[in-house]
Parts: structure tokens; sequence; C-alpha cells
């Protein structure tokens, strides 16, 4: 089938994910895309254990995520790709040639320097950055926890009164 | 409505708020557990729990998961069910179904204030990594959360035993075909909670195929509904 | 210290909030054994609590996992990088196996067999207390087991969880969970189809497009696309209402109203 959900979320394969969006779209594949987890093998490992039965997880740098996108894409199975934060998102995405990408931004918690836009999502100056950057290179952005939940274009979030180019 | 009955109504929408989050989670919080005790307060358990169980249908396919943002069904379901026992057959359980659903929107919406209003009291510069002001929060968080369920209860109660005889008598369906409108709408929720219960498609229509059956026969073996039925 | 804490974790979610999630109440939960822990790490009570309080969020029954693993840390003086990087990575775990085996299949299979229960006979008071006491017999075992795990395993608690094969018991009482929705259906059916020809109140077509359409319903509900099922209730309250305000139109022949019962 195709990447069926990109999503930025600092929990990765928790029960939204899983439960929320797994019961809907279905996946075979979790994939997290993480500099850091793909050389950890004991948190991979404890982050495996919320994979449903039946489904595949696998760690990957954001260089090599980008490597694998269109074959995900291509891919007759359902993948569900998974970042922790936008800089990594961004860094997946960066010159893709895969069109119609639209990323999901579903837990982004509070942090020092961080306000709030939604109860879920939190951002600072450098995630309003990414999320600029994405949108210039024509991805959709939008936040949305669960799908039975109301979604909000995140281009929203780049108000005039708070340009993150400033 | 005498005051011990109104008083246990009441607390029985304040621990229901309670044991949403808060406080135990041991699901006296379920609208049919709820709508179910608060008919047997007011001597009809049958109407109250019809009403739990299709509050529960409409609402159970939705996973509180990471936080979401779900209705609040269990004080809800209280003015629910003292209005579909108190009103016309029918038209009480048409009018209890409808304002346990908005009562159950209001509640969620004031699960997230609550959220956030505990998050403000938290705040960084709130100094709550002092033991005593830790502790103090969680009083206040756990008293206000029991007065919100309160709040929305006696809201209901309020609409419910006021509810106009004169709107009631509008209803133009009779006590059986109310059911099945209501069980009609709860038909597509339920569809929902199949795949929640179960993703793979195989087993489920399987199991779903195997369960009809099963309850059929019981349907046929078994006299009528327990007290009377709708 | 288990059971203080055991009795604790009953109000780990007392302080949810969405700055920090369940962090803080896990730091009041975590409290007393701070106390205990934070002069051996050389650092001050309110230091310590202060860092327990960072975001971190977990099924609530299968909280005591990370709990007695951080109560295990702090004891063994780990640093707090290291825990921090702890906390971070088993929150996903232990959300998703609890929403998955609890709230997506132990809680709607137990409710379904209540309501079963009710339909076969059973008094629905009976039956009610009958579901809260099944219901929780697996929130205590879980619990307990969650943090007895924690405390003895530590930062490894990975293999634990792993050997209790959670999901596999969730797909198990999904299953049954499926089969007693099932049999709701079958019931509500055949017993609807039973009153009409009792009462003759209703035409069999109007039945038979009654239930030709609660089949229907059911079905779409069945299928993956599921953004219908988010309208249900506003879809109830409009159409209640509007039936309430077009019901004379409807039954010119509406009696006049009936005296509420007391």
């Amino acid at each position: 089938m195709t990447i069926a959900l990109l999503r930025v979320d600092e929990r990765l394969i928790h029960g939204q994910v899983t439960v929320g969006w797994g019961t809907r779209l279905n996946p075979s594949h979790y994939v997290v895309v993480d500099e850091e987890l793909a050389h950890s093998d004991w948190e991979a490992e404890i982050l495996a254990l919320g994979a449903p039965p039946g489904t595949s997880v696998s760690f990957v740098t954001p260089n090599e995520g980008r490597q694998l996108l269109e074959v995900w894409h291509a891919s007759p199975e359902v993948f569900v790709v998974l970042t922790r934060d936008l800089g990594q998102m961004v860094r997946l995405l960066e010159a893709t040639p895969v069109a119609d990408l639209r990323v999901n931004l579903g837990g982004m918690h509070h942090r020092p320097g961080r306000r709030e836009f939604l109860p879920y999502i939190y951002l600072d100056e450098e995630d309003l950055r990414h999320i600029q950057d994405l949108l210039l290179s024509g991805i959709e952005v939008s936040a949305r926890d669960l799908p039975g939940s109301h979604g909000r274009d995140a281009s929203g979030f780049l108000t005039l009164d708070h340009d993150p180019r400033a | 409505m005498e005051p011990l009955l109104l008083l246990g109504l009441l607390g029985l929408g304040a621990w229901a708020a309670l044991d949403n989050v808060a406080l135990g989670q041991f699901m006296v919080s379920r609208p049919l557990v709820t709508g179910t005790l608060a008919g047997t307060l007011l001597g009809d358990p049958w109407n109250g729990f019809v009403l739990g169980a299709l509050l529960e249908v409409t609402h159970l396919w939705r996973v509180p998961a990471g936080g979401a943002r779900l209705p609040e069904s269990g004080p809800a379901a209280i003015p629910g069910a003292v209005l579909a026992v108190i009103a016309p057959p029918g038209a009480g359980l048409a009018a209890g179904f409808v304002l346990a659903l908005v009562l159950a929107a209001l509640g969620g919406a004031g699960v997230v204030g609550h959220r956030r209003l505990i998050g403000g009291l938290l705040g960084p510069e709130a100094g709550v990594s002092r033991p005593a002001r830790l502790r103090g929060v969680l009083l206040l968080g756990l008293t206000l959360d029991a007065l919100r369920g309160a709040l929305i209860t006696g809201t209901g109660l309020a609409v419910a035993l006021q509810a106009p005889t004169g709107l009631l008598a509008r209803w133009p369906l009779d006590p059986a075909s109310t059911l099945v409108l209501l069980l009609l709408g709860a038909a597509l929720p339920a569809g929902t909670l199949a795949r929640t219960l179960l993703p793979e498609r195989a087993s489920r229509r399987l199991l779903l195929a195997a369960g009809i059956l099963l309850g059929a026969g019981a349907a046929l073996m078994t006299g009528g509904f327990p007290g009377g039925g709708p | 210290m288990t059971l203080r804490l055991l009795v604790r974790l009953f109000l780990v979610q007392g302080l949810w909030n969405y700055r920090t999630l369940l962090g803080h109440g896990a730091s009041w939960v975590l409290l007393p054994e701070l106390r205990r822990t934070a002069p051996g790490r050389g650092e001050g009570l309110e230091e310590a609590l202060e860092r327990a309080a960072e975001p971190f969020n977990a099924h609530p029954y299968l909280a005591g996992f990370a709990i007695g693993a951080l109560v295990r840390l702090e004891e063994q003086a780990t640093p707090p990088d290291e825990i921090r990087r702890f906390r971070d990575v088993v929150r996903a775990p232990l959300g998703a196996l609890g929403d998955r085996l609890v709230w997506a299949a132990w809680l709607p299979m137990t409710l379904l067999a209540a309501i079963f229960a009710i339909a076969l006979g059973v008094g629905p008071l009976r039956a009610v207390i009958g579901f809260l006491l099944v219901y929780n017999l697996l929130p205590l075992v879980l619990r307990w087991w969650a943090l007895s795990a924690g405390l003895a395993h530590g930062r490894a608690i990975a293999g634990a969880l792993s050997a209790a094969r959670l999901p596999s018991h969730a797909e198990r009482i999904g299953r049954a969970g499926v089969l007693l929705l099932g049999a709701i259906g079958g019931f509500l059916g055949v017993r609807s189809i039973q009153l009409w020809a009792a009462s003759g109140q209703l035409e069999p077509a109007s039945a038979a497009i009654a239930i030709l359409g609660g089949l229907l319903l059911f079905g779409s509900g069945l299928r993956p696309r599921r953004e219908a099922v988010d309208w249900v209730p506003l879809t109830m309250i409009l159409l209640v209402i509007g039936l309430f305000l077009a019901g004379p139109l409807l039954a010119p022949d509406l009696l006049p109203a009936q005296p509420a019962r007391p």
C-alpha cells in the first residue's frame, strides 16, 4: 500500500499509535527513524515491545530512512513511520522525490522554551522553523493525536506575530 | 426528589468523575454502572441499564489512549437515566439519551479544563518540588474533580426534573420503536467496536457470525427481557 | 515499601496534566522513596522531586513497572541522564501494551459480557456488580505484578514484559469480545422480531427495514475508514430533537401528555 502515517510523536510506538491509528490503518510495519535509537539495542528492545502482534518494528537513522522512503512508499504493505522530533522528520524528508507526503504531529510535550499550541502540541522557535521548512517543501503538516479527533493545519501555528525566522 | 436521593445521585456523579481518571479507575465511572445504579436508586434498574448500555456502545469504541480527549459518559448517564425513568416510556429514553450525550460532551470539555488547571497549578514557578505543595495540588485537584462530576450530574438533574411534559408528549414513537431507533444509532459504533476489539479481519468475521448464531439461539431458548423489557 | 507504593499507584493519575502528563503523579508516588534515596545520591529532596516530575506517561495499571524500576535506579544512584533516557523509552510500551490489553480488549469484553448476561435474564444490578468484581481482577493483578517486576528487574524490565505475552492475551480477550458483540446483536435481532410479532405495533416491512438498516450500519462500522462514526452522537442528538419537534406532524393522533411516573 504505502506510508499510511508519517508522524512526529515523542512517545513513538505508544497506545495512540498502535490502538488509535493502528486499528484504522492496519499497518504491518512500524519504522522508528531516530539517530540515537538506531544505535541503542536496549532502548530499541523496550520500544519494540509496544508493537501489536503480527507487525514488525525497525529502527533506522534519518539518512538510512531517506534512502528507504521510496521503497516504503511503493510497497504493497502498510508502513507507519515515526520520529520523536521535527528535526529528524525534516532530515528524513529532505529533498525527497516522494510526492503527496503528509506529516502528522501527534505528541510534542512541554519542555522549557516551548509554548502550547494544542494540549498535545508544545513548540519552540526551532520546531516552528522546521514546520515552515516542511511547508516550503510542499509537504502538508497537520496536528491530530487520534483519528477521531479534530485535526489542525500546522500552517496556522506560524502566525504573523510569531515569525519563526525572526 | 427527596434530599437523600438527590445527595446519593450527586455523590455517584462525583465518584464517577474521580474514578474516570484521577482515583483508582475501578470503572465505577462507566455509564453502564452509573446508569444502572441511578435507575436502581429510583426503583427502575431496567431503564437505567438500557440508557447506560446505549451510551456505552456509542462511546466504547474510543480508546482513552495517551490522554485523548473523550466524552465523559459516567456522570452524564445519571441524569439521563433519571429522565428515562421518570418521563413517559419512549420519550423518556430518547430525551434521557440526548441529555446524556450533551452532558458527556460537556463533561469531556470539563476534563480538558481540569487538566489545564492542574498543569497551571503545577507550573515551573509554582514551587511544586516542595512535597507539601505537591500534596496540596493533589488534594485540590481531587476535590475539584469530584465537584466537577457533581456539577455535571446536578445540572443534568435540574434539566431532567424540569423537562416540560408538553414537549415530552410530542414524542411520536412507541417505546419499542424508540428502542429500535436508538439501537440503530448504536449499530455503527458497535461495528467500529468490533474493529477495536480485533483488528484482524478474517477471524473477526468468523467470530461475529458465530456470536450472532449463539445470541439468536439464546433468544429463542430464553423467555423475555427481565423486568418485562422495554 | 511495596504496599505503600501500590496504594499510592491508585492515585498516579491524580495530577494528570498536559504539561507533564503523568510526570507529577509519578513524582508524588515516588515521594516517600525519594526521601530515602536522595541523601545517598548527594542531592536534596526538592531536586529529586523535580527530576521525578518530568514529562512521563504510561497506562495507569502498568505504571508500576516504571515506578518500581525508577526506585531501583534511584537506589543505585544511577546518573540523572540515564534515568531520563529510561523514562523516555519505557513510557511507550507501557502505554501501548496497557491500552491494547485493557482499554481495547478487557474493558469492552467484560462490559459486553455484563450486557449479554442481562439479556439472558440476570438482573441489571447483579450484572453490574458482577462486572465490577470481574473487571477489577485483572487491574489488581496487573498493578501488583508490574510493581513487583519493576522493583525486581530495574531497567531490565524488557524480559519480564516480553515473557508475559500481553499482546497475545489482548488478542484472545478481543476475540471473546467480538463473539459477545455478535451474540448481543443476534439476541437483539431475534428478540426484536419476537416483540414486534407479539405487539403488532409495527408492520413486518418496517421491521425488516430496521434490521437491514442495523446490519448495514454495523457493517459500515467494520470498515477501516470510520470517520462517519465520529458523527453518531451529534446525528442522534439532532434526530431525536427533530422527532420531538416534528412529533405531532408525524403522529397527529398523539395522546395528551401522560403523567410522569412518580
